[in-house]
Protein backbone atom coordinates (compact mmCIF):
# COMPACT_ATOMS: atom_id res chain seq x y z
CA UNK A 1 0.00 0.00 0.00
CA UNK A 2 1.44 3.22 -0.77
CA UNK A 3 1.89 5.81 2.03
CA UNK A 4 -0.35 8.45 0.72
CA UNK A 5 -3.09 5.59 0.69
CA UNK A 6 -2.15 4.44 4.47
CA UNK A 7 -2.81 7.79 5.78
CA UNK A 8 -6.53 8.05 4.23
CA UNK A 9 -6.87 4.64 5.43
CA UNK A 10 -5.72 6.35 9.11
CA UNK A 11 -7.65 9.06 8.67
CA UNK A 12 -11.14 7.21 7.69
CA UNK A 13 -10.24 5.24 11.12
CA UNK A 14 -10.00 8.37 12.73
CA UNK A 15 -12.57 10.00 11.51
CA UNK A 16 -14.82 6.96 12.75
CA UNK A 17 -13.68 6.75 16.36
CA UNK A 18 -13.81 10.46 17.03
CA UNK A 19 -17.65 10.37 15.57
CA UNK A 20 -17.80 7.78 17.71
CA UNK A 21 -16.95 9.12 21.25
CA UNK A 22 -18.79 11.82 20.28
CA UNK A 23 -22.19 9.84 19.51
CA UNK A 24 -21.01 7.99 22.76
CA UNK A 25 -21.22 11.16 24.82
CA UNK A 26 -25.33 12.11 23.06
CA UNK A 27 -26.40 9.10 23.82
CA UNK A 28 -27.09 8.62 27.55
CA UNK A 29 -28.97 11.89 27.25
CA UNK A 30 -30.63 10.30 24.39
CA UNK A 31 -31.59 7.53 25.95
CA UNK A 32 -32.78 8.86 29.09
CA UNK A 33 -35.14 11.19 26.95
CA UNK A 34 -36.72 8.02 24.78
CA UNK A 35 -36.79 5.71 27.48
CA UNK A 36 -38.59 8.15 29.67
CA UNK A 37 -40.77 8.87 26.97
CA UNK A 38 -41.86 5.84 26.29
CA UNK A 39 -42.30 4.46 29.63
CA UNK A 40 -43.75 7.73 31.02
CA UNK A 41 -45.80 8.90 28.37
CA UNK A 42 -49.06 7.57 29.08
CA UNK A 43 -48.77 8.71 32.33
CA UNK A 44 -49.07 12.44 31.11
CA UNK A 45 -52.63 12.89 31.36
CA UNK A 46 -54.36 16.40 32.20
CA UNK A 47 -55.60 15.17 35.72
CA UNK A 48 -52.03 14.09 36.38
CA UNK A 49 -50.77 17.40 35.76
CA UNK A 50 -52.82 19.16 37.31
CA UNK A 51 -54.33 16.92 40.46
CA UNK A 52 -53.64 16.37 43.73
CA UNK A 53 -52.44 13.01 44.64
CA UNK A 54 -54.46 10.62 45.78
CA UNK A 55 -54.67 7.27 48.33
CA UNK A 56 -51.32 7.55 49.34
CA UNK A 57 -50.30 8.79 46.30
CA UNK A 58 -51.01 5.65 44.07
CA UNK A 59 -52.99 7.12 41.74
CA UNK A 60 -54.07 10.83 41.01
CA UNK A 61 -51.56 13.45 40.18
CA UNK A 62 -48.56 15.28 41.19
CA UNK A 63 -49.43 19.12 41.06
CA UNK A 64 -48.30 19.48 44.21
CA UNK A 65 -45.00 18.20 43.28
CA UNK A 66 -44.80 20.42 40.14
CA UNK A 67 -46.15 24.04 41.93
CA UNK A 68 -43.42 23.27 44.85
CA UNK A 69 -40.46 22.60 41.95
CA UNK A 70 -41.97 25.63 40.34
CA UNK A 71 -41.64 28.06 43.24
CA UNK A 72 -38.07 26.63 44.36
CA UNK A 73 -36.89 27.55 41.13
CA UNK A 74 -37.79 30.64 41.18
CA UNK A 75 -37.12 31.40 44.90
CA UNK A 76 -33.47 30.02 44.36
CA UNK A 77 -33.23 32.05 40.79
CA UNK A 78 -34.28 35.70 42.50
CA UNK A 79 -31.88 35.15 45.53
CA UNK A 80 -28.75 34.18 44.01
CA UNK A 81 -28.86 35.59 40.26
CA UNK A 82 -28.74 39.32 42.24
CA UNK A 83 -26.43 37.90 44.76
CA UNK A 84 -24.41 35.73 42.19
CA UNK A 85 -23.99 38.73 39.41
CA UNK A 86 -23.24 41.12 42.04
CA UNK A 87 -20.39 39.82 43.44
CA UNK A 88 -18.75 38.60 40.34
CA UNK A 89 -19.08 42.26 39.64
CA UNK A 90 -17.32 43.32 42.79
CA UNK A 91 -14.51 40.17 41.67
CA UNK A 92 -13.85 42.04 37.78
CA UNK A 93 -15.10 45.56 38.07
CA UNK A 94 -14.29 46.73 41.51
CA UNK A 95 -12.02 44.47 43.81
CA UNK A 96 -7.95 44.64 43.59
CA UNK A 97 -6.69 41.63 41.39
CA UNK A 98 -4.61 40.26 44.59
CA UNK A 99 -4.46 37.69 47.27
CA UNK A 100 -8.26 38.86 48.84
CA UNK A 101 -9.60 38.30 45.40
CA UNK A 102 -7.54 34.99 44.58
CA UNK A 103 -8.69 33.51 47.88
CA UNK A 104 -12.52 34.31 47.21
CA UNK A 105 -11.98 32.73 43.97
CA UNK A 106 -10.42 29.54 45.26
CA UNK A 107 -13.43 29.64 47.85
CA UNK A 108 -15.94 29.36 45.35
CA UNK A 109 -14.23 27.23 43.15
CA UNK A 110 -14.43 25.32 46.27
CA UNK A 111 -17.85 25.25 47.00
CA UNK A 112 -19.17 23.92 43.78
CA UNK A 113 -17.45 20.44 44.89
CA UNK A 114 -18.89 20.40 48.14
CA UNK A 115 -21.71 17.54 47.99
CA UNK A 116 -25.39 18.84 48.19
CA UNK A 117 -26.44 16.65 51.07
CA UNK A 118 -23.72 18.90 53.52
CA UNK A 119 -25.54 22.06 51.96
CA UNK A 120 -28.66 20.47 53.45
CA UNK A 121 -27.28 20.06 56.79
CA UNK A 122 -26.14 23.64 56.45
CA UNK A 123 -29.41 25.36 55.47
CA UNK A 124 -31.44 22.88 57.99
CA UNK A 125 -28.83 24.50 60.84
CA UNK A 126 -28.99 28.00 59.49
CA UNK A 127 -32.05 28.94 57.95
CA UNK A 128 -34.75 26.53 59.43
CA UNK A 129 -33.36 25.98 63.03
CA UNK A 130 -31.25 29.15 63.81
CA UNK A 131 -33.58 31.71 61.70
CA UNK A 132 -35.79 29.60 62.58
CA UNK A 133 -37.69 29.77 59.19
CA UNK A 134 -38.97 26.58 59.60
CA UNK A 135 -39.01 23.60 56.78
CA UNK A 136 -40.50 26.37 54.44
CA UNK A 137 -39.91 27.62 50.68
CA UNK A 138 -38.08 30.46 51.80
CA UNK A 139 -35.65 28.11 53.48
CA UNK A 140 -35.43 25.93 50.81
CA UNK A 141 -34.81 28.57 48.32
CA UNK A 142 -31.96 30.12 50.10
CA UNK A 143 -30.21 26.62 50.68
CA UNK A 144 -30.50 26.04 47.00
CA UNK A 145 -29.34 29.38 46.35
CA UNK A 146 -26.05 29.12 48.45
CA UNK A 147 -26.22 25.64 46.45
CA UNK A 148 -26.00 27.01 42.67
CA UNK A 149 -24.44 30.46 44.04
CA UNK A 150 -20.74 29.10 42.42
CA UNK A 151 -22.13 28.72 39.26
CA UNK A 152 -24.23 31.59 38.64
CA UNK A 153 -20.82 33.70 39.88
CA UNK A 154 -18.18 31.44 37.52
CA UNK A 155 -20.85 32.15 34.88
CA UNK A 156 -21.20 35.87 35.39
CA UNK A 157 -17.51 36.49 36.06
CA UNK A 158 -16.81 34.85 32.49
CA UNK A 159 -19.51 37.02 31.19
CA UNK A 160 -18.13 40.04 32.62
CA UNK A 161 -14.20 39.10 31.46
CA UNK A 162 -15.38 38.91 28.37
CA UNK A 163 -16.49 42.64 27.83
CA UNK A 164 -13.51 43.83 25.83
CA UNK A 165 -11.31 46.30 28.64
CA UNK A 166 -11.66 49.29 25.60
CA UNK A 167 -15.39 49.32 26.46
CA UNK A 168 -14.70 50.24 29.59
CA UNK A 169 -11.63 52.69 29.09
CA UNK A 170 -14.04 54.54 26.42
CA UNK A 171 -16.83 54.55 29.28
CA UNK A 172 -14.34 56.02 31.91
CA UNK A 173 -12.59 58.35 29.79
CA UNK A 174 -16.14 59.94 28.80
CA UNK A 175 -16.34 61.25 32.20
CA UNK A 176 -18.73 57.87 33.59
CA UNK A 177 -17.93 56.60 37.28
CA UNK A 178 -17.29 52.93 37.65
CA UNK A 179 -20.54 52.53 38.41
CA UNK A 180 -21.90 53.89 35.26
CA UNK A 181 -19.75 52.03 33.31
CA UNK A 182 -20.65 48.62 34.96
CA UNK A 183 -24.28 49.48 34.59
CA UNK A 184 -24.36 51.12 30.53
CA UNK A 185 -22.08 49.33 29.40
CA UNK A 186 -19.94 46.09 30.99
CA UNK A 187 -23.55 44.75 32.29
CA UNK A 188 -25.64 45.39 28.82
CA UNK A 189 -22.60 43.42 27.05
CA UNK A 190 -22.32 40.40 29.08
CA UNK A 191 -26.49 39.50 29.82
CA UNK A 192 -26.14 36.99 27.41
CA UNK A 193 -23.51 34.69 29.80
CA UNK A 194 -25.32 35.63 32.77
CA UNK A 195 -28.13 34.12 31.38
CA UNK A 196 -26.35 31.09 31.12
CA UNK A 197 -25.27 31.09 34.19
CA UNK A 198 -29.18 31.06 35.30
CA UNK A 199 -29.78 28.49 33.56
CA UNK A 200 -27.26 26.12 35.04
CA UNK A 201 -28.56 27.33 38.11
CA UNK A 202 -32.01 26.60 37.06
CA UNK A 203 -30.85 22.84 35.85
CA UNK A 204 -29.24 22.16 38.87
CA UNK A 205 -31.67 23.45 41.47
CA UNK A 206 -35.16 21.81 39.94
CA UNK A 207 -33.36 18.57 39.97
CA UNK A 208 -31.81 19.07 43.32
CA UNK A 209 -32.87 16.36 46.35
CA UNK A 210 -30.09 16.21 49.07
CA UNK A 211 -30.33 19.84 49.71
CA UNK A 212 -34.51 19.86 49.89
CA UNK A 213 -35.04 17.06 52.08
CA UNK A 214 -34.25 19.07 55.39
CA UNK A 215 -35.30 22.06 54.21
CA UNK A 216 -38.28 22.30 52.48
CA UNK A 217 -39.71 18.83 51.28
CA UNK A 218 -42.54 16.97 52.97
CA UNK A 219 -43.52 13.79 51.55
CA UNK A 220 -47.21 14.82 51.28
CA UNK A 221 -49.08 17.87 52.10
CA UNK A 222 -53.22 17.94 51.58
CA UNK A 223 -53.17 21.87 50.11
CA UNK A 224 -50.98 23.81 48.28
CA UNK A 225 -48.20 26.18 49.54
CA UNK A 226 -49.85 29.54 50.49
CA UNK A 227 -46.79 31.57 51.37
CA UNK A 228 -42.89 31.43 51.53
CA UNK A 229 -43.20 29.79 54.62
CA UNK A 230 -44.91 27.05 53.45
CA UNK A 231 -43.74 23.49 53.55
CA UNK A 232 -43.64 22.49 49.49
CA UNK A 233 -44.04 19.39 47.77
CA UNK A 234 -41.07 18.80 44.92
CA UNK A 235 -40.44 16.66 42.18
CA UNK A 236 -37.28 15.07 42.89
CA UNK A 237 -38.00 14.28 46.55
CA UNK A 238 -41.64 13.04 45.55
CA UNK A 239 -39.69 11.14 42.81
CA UNK A 240 -37.77 9.68 45.76
CA UNK A 241 -40.43 9.47 47.80
CA UNK A 242 -42.88 7.40 45.17
CA UNK A 243 -39.29 5.21 43.94
CA UNK A 244 -38.35 3.91 47.22
CA UNK A 245 -40.91 4.86 50.44
CA UNK A 246 -44.13 3.15 49.11
CA UNK A 247 -44.63 -0.15 48.54
CA UNK A 248 -47.28 -1.26 45.81
CA UNK A 249 -46.58 2.45 43.86
CA UNK A 250 -47.89 1.96 40.11
CA UNK A 251 -44.91 2.30 37.65
CA UNK A 252 -46.93 4.98 35.71
CA UNK A 253 -46.00 6.78 38.71
CA UNK A 254 -42.57 7.24 38.97
CA UNK A 255 -41.76 7.12 34.83
CA UNK A 256 -44.30 10.04 35.07
CA UNK A 257 -43.35 12.01 37.78
CA UNK A 258 -40.02 11.51 36.37
CA UNK A 259 -40.38 12.61 32.82
CA UNK A 260 -42.31 15.68 34.00
CA UNK A 261 -39.09 16.37 36.29
CA UNK A 262 -36.78 16.61 33.08
CA UNK A 263 -39.49 18.33 30.38
CA UNK A 264 -39.83 21.23 33.66
CA UNK A 265 -36.14 21.83 33.35
CA UNK A 266 -35.90 21.83 29.97
CA UNK A 267 -38.75 23.84 29.85
CA UNK A 268 -36.41 26.60 32.05
CA UNK A 269 -33.23 25.60 30.00
CA UNK A 270 -35.21 26.16 26.71
CA UNK A 271 -36.79 29.82 27.49
CA UNK A 272 -33.33 30.72 28.90
CA UNK A 273 -31.45 30.04 25.55
CA UNK A 274 -34.31 31.64 23.39
CA UNK A 275 -33.45 35.12 26.04
CA UNK A 276 -29.53 34.51 25.25
CA UNK A 277 -29.97 33.94 21.78
CA UNK A 278 -31.99 37.29 21.58
CA UNK A 279 -29.56 39.11 23.13
CA UNK A 280 -26.56 37.24 21.25
CA UNK A 281 -28.20 38.20 17.94
CA UNK A 282 -27.43 41.93 18.69
CA UNK A 283 -24.14 41.49 20.02
CA UNK A 284 -21.04 41.82 17.80
CA UNK A 285 -17.78 43.24 18.55
CA UNK B 1 6.76 78.56 9.34
CA UNK B 2 6.15 81.75 11.36
CA UNK B 3 7.19 82.26 15.03
CA UNK B 4 4.45 81.15 17.20
CA UNK B 5 3.16 83.70 19.37
CA UNK B 6 2.45 81.92 22.21
CA UNK B 7 -1.42 81.26 23.40
CA UNK B 8 -2.14 80.75 27.48
CA UNK B 9 -0.63 77.55 28.78
CA UNK B 10 -3.45 74.81 29.26
CA UNK B 11 -2.00 71.93 30.56
CA UNK B 12 1.45 72.27 32.36
CA UNK B 13 3.68 69.12 33.09
CA UNK B 14 6.23 69.62 36.27
CA UNK B 15 9.14 67.36 36.64
CA UNK B 16 7.01 64.41 36.99
CA UNK B 17 8.39 61.18 37.69
CA UNK B 18 6.38 58.07 36.92
CA UNK B 19 5.85 54.41 37.99
CA UNK B 20 3.71 51.40 37.09
CA UNK B 21 4.27 49.48 40.30
CA UNK B 22 8.25 49.56 40.76
CA UNK B 23 9.06 49.99 37.13
CA UNK B 24 9.46 53.66 36.46
CA UNK B 25 8.06 54.65 33.07
CA UNK B 26 8.88 57.91 33.21
CA UNK B 27 11.97 60.46 34.74
CA UNK B 28 11.62 63.94 35.00
CA UNK B 29 8.92 65.40 32.43
CA UNK B 30 8.06 68.33 32.04
CA UNK B 31 5.59 69.96 28.98
CA UNK B 32 3.97 73.08 28.82
CA UNK B 33 1.05 72.99 26.42
CA UNK B 34 -0.21 75.70 24.48
CA UNK B 35 -4.32 76.02 24.23
CA UNK B 36 -6.15 76.23 20.98
CA UNK B 37 -2.95 74.40 19.38
CA UNK B 38 -1.59 70.70 18.38
CA UNK B 39 0.98 69.64 20.19
CA UNK B 40 2.91 66.58 19.10
CA UNK B 41 4.36 63.73 20.57
CA UNK B 42 7.15 61.42 18.75
CA UNK B 43 9.43 58.67 19.86
CA UNK B 44 9.92 54.89 19.43
CA UNK B 45 7.42 52.52 20.58
CA UNK B 46 7.92 51.50 24.57
CA UNK B 47 9.18 55.47 25.37
CA UNK B 48 5.53 56.32 27.50
CA UNK B 49 4.05 58.55 25.10
CA UNK B 50 0.91 56.85 25.76
CA UNK B 51 1.45 56.98 29.73
CA UNK B 52 2.33 60.97 29.41
CA UNK B 53 -1.10 61.18 27.79
CA UNK B 54 -2.70 58.95 30.58
CA UNK B 55 -1.18 61.38 33.20
CA UNK B 56 -3.32 64.25 32.04
CA UNK B 57 -6.59 62.44 32.23
CA UNK B 58 -5.51 59.86 35.37
CA UNK B 59 -6.84 57.00 33.19
CA UNK B 60 -3.37 55.17 34.59
CA UNK B 61 -5.34 55.19 37.59
CA UNK B 62 -7.79 52.48 36.41
CA UNK B 63 -4.84 49.91 35.38
CA UNK B 64 -3.15 48.97 38.90
CA UNK B 65 -0.58 50.21 40.91
CA UNK B 66 1.03 53.46 39.39
CA UNK B 67 2.77 56.52 41.23
CA UNK B 68 3.49 60.15 40.10
CA UNK B 69 5.49 62.35 41.54
CA UNK B 70 5.63 66.06 40.28
CA UNK B 71 2.55 68.12 39.08
CA UNK B 72 0.43 68.42 36.41
CA UNK B 73 -2.00 71.00 36.45
CA UNK B 74 -5.07 71.92 33.48
CA UNK B 75 -5.56 75.87 33.76
CA UNK B 76 -3.25 75.75 36.42
CA UNK B 77 -5.15 73.95 38.58
CA UNK B 78 -3.81 70.80 40.08
CA UNK B 79 -5.54 67.62 39.03
CA UNK B 80 -4.19 65.58 41.88
CA UNK B 81 -4.77 67.85 44.16
CA UNK B 82 -7.21 66.01 46.68
CA UNK B 83 -10.49 66.64 46.40
CA UNK B 84 -10.28 67.23 42.42
CA UNK B 85 -13.27 65.05 40.67
CA UNK B 86 -11.58 62.37 38.50
CA UNK B 87 -14.96 62.21 36.85
CA UNK B 88 -15.22 65.97 36.57
CA UNK B 89 -11.53 66.10 35.06
CA UNK B 90 -12.33 63.44 32.35
CA UNK B 91 -15.03 65.01 30.90
CA UNK B 92 -12.90 68.18 30.20
CA UNK B 93 -10.22 65.89 28.89
CA UNK B 94 -11.45 63.70 26.48
CA UNK B 95 -9.52 60.71 24.60
CA UNK B 96 -9.35 59.18 21.64
CA UNK B 97 -7.94 55.51 21.79
CA UNK B 98 -5.42 54.39 19.34
CA UNK B 99 -8.02 51.61 17.79
CA UNK B 100 -11.63 52.99 17.50
CA UNK B 101 -13.65 51.77 20.31
CA UNK B 102 -17.60 52.61 19.48
CA UNK B 103 -19.90 51.21 22.09
CA UNK B 104 -21.76 48.38 20.02
CA UNK B 105 -25.03 50.25 20.36
CA UNK B 106 -26.51 52.36 17.77
CA UNK B 107 -24.21 55.81 16.41
CA UNK B 108 -27.16 58.08 17.85
CA UNK B 109 -26.30 56.38 21.71
CA UNK B 110 -22.86 56.41 20.88
CA UNK B 111 -22.81 60.07 20.88
CA UNK B 112 -25.45 60.86 23.33
CA UNK B 113 -23.62 58.59 26.07
CA UNK B 114 -21.46 61.08 27.52
CA UNK B 115 -24.57 64.11 27.54
CA UNK B 116 -26.49 61.36 29.13
CA UNK B 117 -24.17 60.63 31.93
CA UNK B 118 -24.43 64.35 32.71
CA UNK B 119 -28.51 63.51 33.05
CA UNK B 120 -29.64 65.78 29.66
CA UNK B 121 -31.92 63.48 29.01
CA UNK B 122 -34.72 65.63 26.71
CA UNK B 123 -34.57 63.81 23.20
CA UNK B 124 -34.54 67.23 21.46
CA UNK B 125 -31.30 68.47 23.37
CA UNK B 126 -29.89 65.62 22.92
CA UNK B 127 -30.82 65.58 19.20
CA UNK B 128 -28.80 68.86 18.57
CA UNK B 129 -26.05 67.91 20.25
CA UNK B 130 -25.25 65.09 18.51
CA UNK B 131 -25.64 66.30 15.27
CA UNK B 132 -24.09 69.40 16.15
CA UNK B 133 -21.06 66.59 17.42
CA UNK B 134 -21.36 64.66 14.53
CA UNK B 135 -21.16 67.54 12.31
CA UNK B 136 -18.03 68.85 13.93
CA UNK B 137 -16.44 65.50 13.37
CA UNK B 138 -17.16 65.39 9.85
CA UNK B 139 -19.56 62.73 9.64
CA UNK B 140 -22.82 63.83 10.01
CA UNK B 141 -23.23 63.70 5.76
CA UNK B 142 -22.36 59.83 5.81
CA UNK B 143 -24.72 58.93 8.52
CA UNK B 144 -27.68 61.34 9.27
CA UNK B 145 -29.93 58.73 8.07
CA UNK B 146 -28.89 55.99 9.65
CA UNK B 147 -28.55 57.24 13.26
CA UNK B 148 -30.26 54.07 14.76
CA UNK B 149 -27.86 51.44 12.91
CA UNK B 150 -24.94 49.78 15.11
CA UNK B 151 -21.83 51.56 15.19
CA UNK B 152 -20.02 48.70 14.30
CA UNK B 153 -21.57 49.07 11.22
CA UNK B 154 -19.92 51.96 9.95
CA UNK B 155 -15.66 51.32 8.37
CA UNK B 156 -12.57 51.83 11.23
CA UNK B 157 -12.22 55.80 9.85
CA UNK B 158 -16.43 56.40 10.38
CA UNK B 159 -15.95 54.63 13.64
CA UNK B 160 -12.83 56.53 14.52
CA UNK B 161 -14.43 59.80 13.73
CA UNK B 162 -17.43 58.48 15.86
CA UNK B 163 -15.54 58.16 18.31
CA UNK B 164 -14.50 61.84 17.93
CA UNK B 165 -17.90 62.68 18.18
CA UNK B 166 -18.91 61.06 20.90
CA UNK B 167 -15.39 62.81 22.69
CA UNK B 168 -17.21 66.01 21.36
CA UNK B 169 -20.64 65.71 22.65
CA UNK B 170 -18.94 66.05 26.16
CA UNK B 171 -17.87 69.65 25.60
CA UNK B 172 -14.24 68.86 26.60
CA UNK B 173 -11.78 71.88 26.45
CA UNK B 174 -8.69 69.15 25.49
CA UNK B 175 -8.21 66.39 23.74
CA UNK B 176 -5.77 63.99 23.68
CA UNK B 177 -4.89 61.42 21.23
CA UNK B 178 -3.55 58.16 21.02
CA UNK B 179 -2.08 56.94 17.52
CA UNK B 180 -5.91 57.42 16.00
CA UNK B 181 -4.54 57.32 12.74
CA UNK B 182 -2.46 53.90 13.11
CA UNK B 183 -5.55 51.43 12.35
CA UNK B 184 -6.45 53.41 9.58
CA UNK B 185 -5.79 53.84 5.57
CA UNK B 186 -4.32 56.56 4.27
CA UNK B 187 -8.07 58.14 3.05
CA UNK B 188 -9.44 57.62 6.61
CA UNK B 189 -6.19 59.52 7.93
CA UNK B 190 -6.48 62.41 5.78
CA UNK B 191 -10.14 63.02 6.87
CA UNK B 192 -9.26 62.95 10.97
CA UNK B 193 -5.88 65.12 10.10
CA UNK B 194 -9.18 67.70 8.40
CA UNK B 195 -11.08 67.46 11.78
CA UNK B 196 -7.92 68.24 13.61
CA UNK B 197 -7.02 71.51 11.78
CA UNK B 198 -10.92 72.68 12.26
CA UNK B 199 -11.13 71.18 15.76
CA UNK B 200 -8.13 73.31 17.11
CA UNK B 201 -9.96 76.64 16.86
CA UNK B 202 -11.85 75.37 19.56
CA UNK B 203 -9.48 72.60 21.33
CA UNK B 204 -6.49 71.91 22.89
CA UNK B 205 -5.17 68.77 21.46
CA UNK B 206 -2.22 66.83 22.06
CA UNK B 207 -1.55 63.95 19.18
CA UNK B 208 0.84 60.90 20.00
CA UNK B 209 1.95 59.68 16.79
CA UNK B 210 3.86 57.49 14.88
CA UNK B 211 4.02 59.12 11.87
CA UNK B 212 6.18 61.58 11.59
CA UNK B 213 5.15 63.12 8.14
CA UNK B 214 2.14 62.89 10.39
CA UNK B 215 3.77 65.32 13.51
CA UNK B 216 5.31 67.30 11.06
CA UNK B 217 1.75 68.01 8.69
CA UNK B 218 -1.02 68.90 12.09
CA UNK B 219 1.07 70.07 14.75
CA UNK B 220 2.53 73.18 16.31
CA UNK B 221 4.48 71.73 18.56
CA UNK B 222 6.28 68.34 19.03
CA UNK B 223 8.00 66.45 21.84
CA UNK B 224 10.58 64.02 21.00
CA UNK B 225 10.34 61.24 23.52
CA UNK B 226 13.45 58.45 24.15
CA UNK B 227 14.70 55.44 26.35
CA UNK B 228 18.09 54.88 26.66
CA UNK B 229 17.53 51.35 26.87
CA UNK B 230 14.33 48.68 27.81
CA UNK B 231 13.92 49.31 31.12
CA UNK B 232 14.93 52.78 31.48
CA UNK B 233 12.47 55.58 31.96
CA UNK B 234 11.50 57.29 29.12
CA UNK B 235 12.68 60.99 28.65
CA UNK B 236 11.54 64.12 27.20
CA UNK B 237 14.72 64.65 24.69
CA UNK B 238 13.49 67.94 22.95
CA UNK B 239 10.45 70.08 23.14
CA UNK B 240 9.90 73.31 20.85
CA UNK B 241 8.03 74.32 17.37
CA UNK B 242 7.31 71.51 14.97
CA UNK B 243 9.30 73.60 12.85
CA UNK B 244 12.45 73.80 14.54
CA UNK B 245 11.93 70.42 15.37
CA UNK B 246 12.25 69.34 11.86
CA UNK B 247 14.45 71.55 10.77
CA UNK B 248 16.97 72.51 12.79
CA UNK B 249 16.82 70.54 16.48
CA UNK B 250 19.02 71.15 19.48
CA UNK B 251 19.69 67.36 19.93
CA UNK B 252 21.82 64.84 17.98
CA UNK B 253 19.24 62.06 19.34
CA UNK B 254 16.23 64.25 17.75
CA UNK B 255 17.88 64.68 14.33
CA UNK B 256 19.10 60.93 14.24
CA UNK B 257 15.61 60.03 15.03
CA UNK B 258 14.01 62.09 11.91
CA UNK B 259 16.19 61.64 9.62
CA UNK B 260 16.91 58.11 10.01
CA UNK B 261 12.51 57.97 9.68
CA UNK B 262 12.16 60.22 6.95
CA UNK B 263 15.46 58.11 5.22
N1 LIG C 1 -0.44 49.31 32.41
C1 LIG C 1 0.89 49.18 32.44
N2 LIG C 1 1.47 48.44 33.42
C2 LIG C 1 2.81 48.29 33.46
N3 LIG C 1 3.66 48.83 32.59
C3 LIG C 1 3.15 49.57 31.58
C4 LIG C 1 1.74 49.78 31.47
N4 LIG C 1 1.52 50.56 30.38
C5 LIG C 1 2.73 50.82 29.85
N5 LIG C 1 3.73 50.24 30.57
C6 LIG C 1 5.17 50.33 30.31
O1 LIG C 1 5.56 51.67 30.34
C7 LIG C 1 6.46 51.97 29.28
C8 LIG C 1 5.87 53.07 28.41
O2 LIG C 1 4.71 52.58 27.77
P1 LIG C 1 3.79 53.48 26.83
O3 LIG C 1 3.48 54.73 27.55
O4 LIG C 1 2.68 52.64 26.38
O5 LIG C 1 4.78 53.78 25.63
P2 LIG C 1 4.45 54.26 24.15
O6 LIG C 1 3.05 54.75 24.11
O7 LIG C 1 5.47 55.33 23.88
O8 LIG C 1 4.68 53.09 23.25
C9 LIG C 1 6.68 50.66 28.53
O9 LIG C 1 7.86 50.07 28.99
C10 LIG C 1 5.49 49.83 28.91
O10 LIG C 1 5.83 48.48 28.93
MG1 LIG D 1 1.42 54.03 23.01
Amino acid sequence: MSHVRKQLVYEKIAHTFLGLAAALTAAPVIIIIVFLLVKGSAALTPEFLTGMPREGMKSGGIFPAILGTFYLVIGTVLFSVPVGTLAAIYLTEYAKQGRLTRTIRLAIANMAGVPSVVYGLFGLGLFVLFLKMGTSLLAGSLTLGILVLPVVITAAEEALLAVPQSFRQASLALGATRWQTTRKVVLPNSISGIITGTVLAIGRAAGETAAIMFTVAAFFLPALPSSPFSQAMALPYHLYTVSTQVPGMPEAIKWGTALVLLLLVLLFTLTAALVRARFRRKKRW
Amino acid sequence: MAELDGNKIKVRIESVDFYYEDFKALEDISIDIESNRVTALIGPSGCGKSTVLRLMNRMHEVMGKTRLKGKVTLDDQDIYAPGVDVVELRSRIGEIFQKPNPFPKSIYDNVAFGPRLQGRKSRSELDGIVEKALKQAALWKEVKNKLNTSALELSGGQQQRLCIARTLAVEPEVILMDEPCSALDPVATQQIEDTMEVLKENYTIIIVTHNMQQAARVSEYTGFMLIQETGEPGKLVEFGPTSKIFTMPDKKETENYITGRFG
